[in-house]
């Protein structure tokens, strides 16, 4: 039942992608020619079968993951981020086909597969869940959360595709460099996952010793440039070269900090390469081509789109991320709050999209702003499930 | 004064009022709000950070003497008590009660009572209108009206004119929201006050009594389990507990497992973690000539007594060390009270020859540092013994901030899944004009006027309703 | 322009009102972290623990006297480098009301017995089982002792062995009478 559950979710991770090669050749057929707008119509629809197709193949594969693990699929990072990609591509499922709006397809479909592709990384066996996570809150809780989250994630594409539509070339230069700036960071993403995955594929891992805290031996999934304090050349190898290299800098505490280094300085590298190659084959900034891609869609709907995708999104995460957590909080550890990091993340998040929410109704602030809101928004839900994991240590480190 | 052309000035009372009923303010101390909470992750506070030294030293240690001493001066080590993040949030709950008290009259005027006859222009002016032929019969409006019946609006006619509307409660949803939101911080304010709130630890064995500290109970172990799973690590784990009252009398017996918690006197006991060490050792004694067990024994190790006998040795404990390890002098001495590498000077009488003195490790009992002597040791089995972690808690404002999440909870979903949805009418040459109006979703309106009017009218086409723009 | 209506002005007041209040309170108020563990100054936290004999000693009971608290363990050599001192005062102010209560951290009766056996102390040994009272007094290092006069507050606390002359001069603070 597990194998599967790994095999549906293969099939459903190949249909979004194929939904987003799909969607994003509709928009470069649109742009290119208006005789081929009926063409590219057709592609879009393809891209839509197969989003659906994907979302129908993923629930499968969670159901038959439940089944299989006989608990709840959503205790570990692999469980998370994979339920959190399905209910991205969920969301863009309802929310595209309620507003007709396929464009939407080549700026969200990506973001899913990043997510579930984020998740790969992990381990993915399955894991008997900790005794305090035995709980009808979970599933509430995590689901919830997810759900919204994925919400935000369609309300992401949309305000990007809005900013990118109502981009004035004079003036905003912030913007701009800002607008590319969130492109270069996608490329950084993109690469830290071709990179992680590859190497996941390839069973590489090297051992490093470290006196970082005390004598200890760190594994490293990716080839280890930078070491940590204690390390010498030549403990690995990639390519011939004898790694590590350089040493993570004295003020660098942790036993991780060198790990985390290398792998942000790898992907960095990753993703400028990746950056450069489209950029030179586009011949423009990315912005530019971002703007070319989203053409003369209507910005009014893109911004009911992106106010929507939060409109959705809000009570669920308010009543997943906020309220069930509290709930359990106080059930399992006998407080409903104590300032823990992920927490406190989770607080950020919504009060953020709080604001969003009021600055529709403030003058001036409707437009632009908000949507550089909504997509930072998005930005920070990331570095919740994410970067708090990754850099901050509390209760909620379960992974 | 009122008189026209003397505008009286602005005084403090109208302006504080003007500064808390501004959207634009409260947007912009969410956001504060939301950025000081950031910084309060980035730097590890006090009570989170895993170091025994005071705040006083471990910040000036972790980010240097300066650095260290700004924190701690501005109060960013302990943030979220910090005067200045509970200013903040103090000027939260004031904006959220005036903001809420500035709209809501006039909101509970324009839904509650609203006019059914505006202006024709009013009606012919909605973004969503369409016309439709007048019914036959007492009413122009029957037809319109059992339509919308059946969708569930509520039809006023009045006065020649209709107004119907549904989802008053969409309209409430933020200021319910706020409510819930003013509870949540009553609630977490409750907590500040004397004898409402109580944060301890304890760790308990099977068999001890330990009183509930900040309480006049007391909690005795009847005994503690834990259930491993197939990978060894702990599935669930217990305690099987007897409350007392200061006077020794049982109150209460229950259990408290991991998200089960025991309550007693507004205090809950937390099931919060364990650890084991090493209990009971059976020991036996081997003839080291022959190899066949001469004798056997059963040391605590936990509790080890003065004198053991196995068979016909008589072993006494000269001393005990739970946690072996060699000092810099190279004496033997005890790394700590808990027995995870326990060993003992043995003075061991033989029934014949000479007694004699040796050292015994019970974990490890190859390890032997006088191979000469005529018997020696092995372990057979060690029992575990748990130390079951107790968390306590109370926290008397607990039920307002379930009221106030439920608050919440009720106000997002009606703010946002709920619309408010009207339509007015009027009849003018043997047509009724209708004109409608949402303030949320509006696609979806859209679709419900056109169905509307496509039952009023069969014969239309979809032209005379405005539907949103299409994708181009 | 009319003025605001009274009810708006009315909430304004009584929110300028309970700013002042709230900026008061957080100026007045005593540090937030106060009350941690045992501070010099404090009256000492109470608590009730056995001897190995089996005998009571509610610290709330021992008012009227003086009182140090000493947190030890069997394997840590600087406290049994300092328990001669402290048997020597306790012998010397016994009867000026002095008591020492050693306080064990958690081990066998055997490891308690065979050390007041070989240092011949005579003062009572607790047995802080479980250890909940060390983490009370949030004790890190040992040997750390606790002077505390006779209405139970702590004047003097001292981490690291003691000599003759430092508990000379705490036992100074807490033995006055009255």
């Amino acid at each position: 039942m597990i194998q599967l559950s790994s095999y549906l979710f293969l099939g459903a991770f190949a249909a979004y992608v194929a939904a987003a090669v799909l969607y994003v050749s509709r928009l470069t057929l649109r742009r290119s020619d208006a005789h081929h707008f009926a063409r590219a119509d057709q592609l879009g629809r393809h891209g839509f079968h197969a989003a659906v197709l994907g979302v129908i193949l993923q629930g499968l594969a969670i159901g038959a993951r439940w089944i299989g693990s006989g608990q709840v699929p959503l205790g570990n990072m692999f469980e998370y981020m994979s339920f959190m990609g399905w209910s991205v591509m969920f969301f863009f499922v309802l929310i595209s086909a309620w507003y007709k709006m396929p464009g939407l397809g080549a700026f969200v479909a990506p973001v899913g597969i990043a997510v579930i592709a984020y998740a790969s990384v992990f381990p993915t066996e399955v894991q008997p869940l900790a005794p305090v996570l035995r709980s009808i809150w979970l599933p509430l809780h995590v689901a919830f959360a997810a759900l919204g989250e994925g919400a935000f994630a369609v309300s992401f594409g949309a305000a990007l595709m809005y900013l990118l539509r109502v981009r004035r070339e004079q003036s905003g230069r912030w913007e701009d460099a800002l607008l590319e700036f969130f492109f270069f960071c996608g490329a950084v993403l993109t690469g830290f996952l071709v990179l992680a995955l590859s190497f996941k594929a390839a069973g590489y891992s090297a051992y490093v010793t470290s006196l970082a805290e005390g004598p200890a031996v760190l594994e490293y999934r990716l080839p280890p440039f930078i070491g940590p304090a204690g390390s010498q050349p030549g403990e690995a190898a990639f390519l011939g070269l004898p790694l590590p290299l350089v040493q993570a800098p004295a003020w660098m505490r942790g036993l991780y900090a060198a790990r985390n280094l290398n792998t942000l300085v790898l992907s960095t590298v990753a993703g400028a390469l990746l950056y450069a190659l489209v950029r030179l084959a586009a011949n423009m900034p990315l912005r530019d081509l971002g703007t070319r891609a989203v053409g003369n869609m209507s910005p009014r709907l893109l911004d009911e789109v992106s106010y929507r995708g939060i409109a959705v999104g809000y009570p669920l995460f308010t009543l997943g991320a906020l309220v069930f957590a509290m709930i359990w909080a106080q059930k399992a550890w006998g407080r409903y709050w104590d300032w823990d990091p992920k927490e406190t993340w989770a607080l950020i998040t919504w009060l953020f999209y709080s604001g969003y929410l009021h600055m529709r109704i403030v003058r001036g602030w409707e437009g632009r702003a908000a949507a550089w809101v909504a997509a930072l928004g998005f930005v920070i839900v990331l570095f919740t499930l994410v970067g708090v994991n990754l850099l901050i240590t509390g209760r909620h480190a379960y992974v | 004064m009122d008189e026209q052309g003397v505008r009286p000035d602005k005084d403090l009372l109208d302006r504080t009022w003007d500064f808390f009923s501004s959207v634009r303010v409260a947007t912009v101390l969410i956001f504060l709000v939301a950025a000081a909470s950031i910084a309060g992750t980035l730097i590890p506070q006090e009570g989170q950070y895993a170091s025994a030294l005071p705040p006083e030293q471990f910040y000036p240690q972790e980010y240097g003497p300066v650095l260290g001493a700004l924190l701690l001066r501005t109060g960013v080590t302990h943030l979220y008590s910090s005067w200045w993040y509970q200013t903040l949030l103090f000027l939260i709950a004031a904006s959220l009660v005036i903001c809420s008290l500035e709209r809501f009259v006039p909101l509970w005027r324009a839904v509650q009572r609203p006019n059914p006859a505006p202006a024709t222009e009013f009606v012919r002016g909605l973004k969503y209108r369409f016309t439709a032929p007048a019914a036959r019969g007492d009413s122009p409006y029957a037809d319109l009206a059992a339509a919308l019946r059946a969708r569930r609006y509520r039809v006023i006619e009045q006065g020649g004119r209709l107004y119907a509307d549904k989802g008053r409660m969409g309209r409430w949803g933020p200021y319910i929201t706020h409510i819930g939101l003013i509870l949540l911080l009553v609630g977490a304010g409750i907590r500040t006050l004397p004898g409402a709130y109580l944060e301890e630890y304890i760790w308990l064995r099977d068999g001890e009594v330990v009183r509930v500290p900040g309480t006049d109970f007391y909690v005795e172990s009847l005994g503690f389990a834990v259930d491993f799973g197939a990978d060894g690590e702990p599935v669930n784990y217990q305690t099987r507990v007897r409350v007392l009252d200061a006077g020794g009398n049982v109150v209460k017996v229950g259990t408290i497992a991991v998200n089960e918690p025991l309550s007693y006197d507004r205090v809950g006991l937390y099931q919060s973690s364990y650890h084991a060490d090493y209990g009971r050792a059976e020991v036996a004694v081997i003839d080291r000539a022959g190899g066949t067990e001469v004798g056997r024994f059963t040391i605590d190790l936990m509790q080890p007594e003065r004198e053991y006998v196995a068979g016909d040795f008589r072993i006494t404990v000269e001393a005990y060390y739970p946690d072996l390890a060699i000092d810099a002098r190279g004496q033997p001495t005890s790394r700590s009270s808990r027995p995870a590498n326990p060993g003992l000077k043995l003075a061991v009488v033989p029934p014949e020859g000479e007694p004699y003195t040796t050292w015994f490790l019970p974990l490890h009992p190859e390890l032997e540092f006088d191979e000469t002597t005529p018997v020696r040791f092995s372990t057979l089995r060690v029992e575990p013994v748990f130390t079951s972690g107790l968390q306590v808690k109370k926290d008397l404002g607990i039920p307002v901030v379930y009221v106030g999440l439920f608050v919440i909870s009720a106000g997002v979903f009606a703010a946002f899944y709920i619309a408010h949805r009207r339509y007015w009418a009027f009849t003018e040459d043997g047509l009724v004009v209708v004109g409608g109006w949402t303030n949320r979703n509006p696609r979806s309106f859209a679709r419900e006027t056109a169905a509307l009017a496509r039952l009023l009218d069969p014969g239309r086409c979809a032209g005379d309703v405005e539907m949103e723009g299409e994708e181009r | 322009m009319k003025r605001y209506p009274t009810y708006k002005r009315i909430t304004a007041a009584v929110t300028l009102l309970l700013a002042a209040l709230w900026f008061g309170f957080l100026l007045l108020r005593p540090s937030p972290r106060g009350a941690d563990g045992a501070a010099v100054g404090c009256v000492a936290p109470d608590f009730e623990l056995n001897t190995v004999e089996g005998e009571t000693y509610r610290l709330s009971d021992l008012r009227g006297r003086a009182v140090v608290l000493n947190f030890f363990a069997t394997w840590c050599t600087y406290c049994r480098a300092e328990m001669p001192v402290l048997q020597a005062a306790y012998e010397t102010h016994r009867d000026r009301g002095l008591l020492v209560l050693a306080v064990n951290l958690d081990e066998s009766d055997l490891a308690i017995t065979r050390f007041r056996e070989q240092l011949g102390l005579t003062f009572p040994i607790l047995v802080d089982r479980g250890g909940n009272v060390s983490q009370l007094y949030q004790i890190v290092p040992l040997p750390t002792s606790f002077f505390l006069d006779r209405e139970g507050v702590i004047r003097a606390k001292w981490t690291g062995a003691l000599d003759e002359a430092q508990v000379d001069e705490a036992l100074k603070l807490i033995l006055q009478e009255g």
